[in-house]
């Protein structure tokens, strides 16, 4: 297993590079860039969701991923914040997964974040505690959508642990 | 950040988007798209989503809400060729069939007046 940790401060004008950064570690470890849509797009819905909703209106706070890459197997996601954490943002108690969802009605102009995590993780889990609050996403990728040559991993300005 | 370069044919505009639709920048084009609504004698704007290298929930949030005030105003946000990736976000958020989709420039030159 692989682990990379990113942090950075949660704002709106920031975020999108930091998960840019995070999807092309993801990347690198795909046959094709296009497979990175998926583990880019939930990682970019529970980062806006920190950014949205984790620190009090006109404030921020830290932002963390914490990666773990199994090639092979799949990526384990941790988005974690240090503000108001699942109260802004509950998640059942057995975490998330797609039928368990309410729809949201067609005309909204939000909250299809959830959903959009729910229907593409294999599992979601969330958790508060001293290091923070935590949303966990677990996606399986299938044996073809890895990288079959040598994997070279250029760690530049990530830092793993 | 967001760019939209503006193509007017009549009433009606093409709007191509470049970069991201996201929450960085949604509520800037909301405001944009709301403008173009607003412009004497535009029934249709065309959002073209070709140069569009990622969208997330807050940018189809954005569309959703462009779209509800164009058709309270008896107007249409009509989206043109979004890549794979962004009619894929729209299918997982279940916002398929919500948004008039043109899919090529036949369908953009069927559209526009001669």
């Amino acid at each position: 297993m692989h682990s990379y940790e990113f942090t950075t401060t949660a704002q709106r004008e920031t975020y999108r590079p930091f998960v840019r950064g995070v999807a092309a570690t993801m990347a690198a470890y795909l046959a094709s860039p296009t497979l990175v849509h998926p583990l880019e797009l939930v990682t970019a819905e529970a980062c806006a969701n920190v950014v949205r909703h984790a620190y009090p209106e006109g404030q921020t706070g830290p932002l963390r991923v914490r990666l773990r890459v199994t090639p092979r197997v799949g990526v384990e996601i941790s988005v974690t914040d240090w503000g108001r954490g699942c109260a802004a943002c509950p998640l059942p108690p057995g975490g998330l997964a797609g039928p368990e969802l309410p729809d949201v009605p067609e005309g909204a102009t939000s909250g299809r974040g959830l959903r959009i995590i729910a229907c593409l993780c294999d599992a979601v889990t969330g958790e508060t505690g001293p290091d923070g609050n935590t949303l966990h996403l677990q996606l399986a990728i299938p044996e073809e959508q890895w990288r079959t040559s040598n994997l070279t991993i250029t760690e530049t300005s990530l830092s793993r642990r | 950040m967001a760019h939209l370069e503006l193509d007017d044919h009549g009433n009606i505009l093409v709007a191509a988007l470049t970069g991201e639709l996201t929450l960085a920048n949604a509520t800037e084009v909301r405001t944009e798209l709301e403008r173009l609504f607003g412009r004497k004698g535009v029934s249709d704007v065309v959002l073209d989503l070709g140069a569009v290298s990622f969208m997330d929930s807050s940018g189809l949030g954005t569309l959703v809400a462009a779209s509800t005030k164009a058709r309270s105003m008896g107007r249409r946000l009509l989206l043109y060729r979004p890549t794979p990736e962004a009619v894929h976000t729209m299918e997982t958020a279940q916002l398929t069939g919500f948004f008039p989709i043109l899919d090529d420039e036949e369908d953009l030159l069927a559209l526009l007046p001669d």
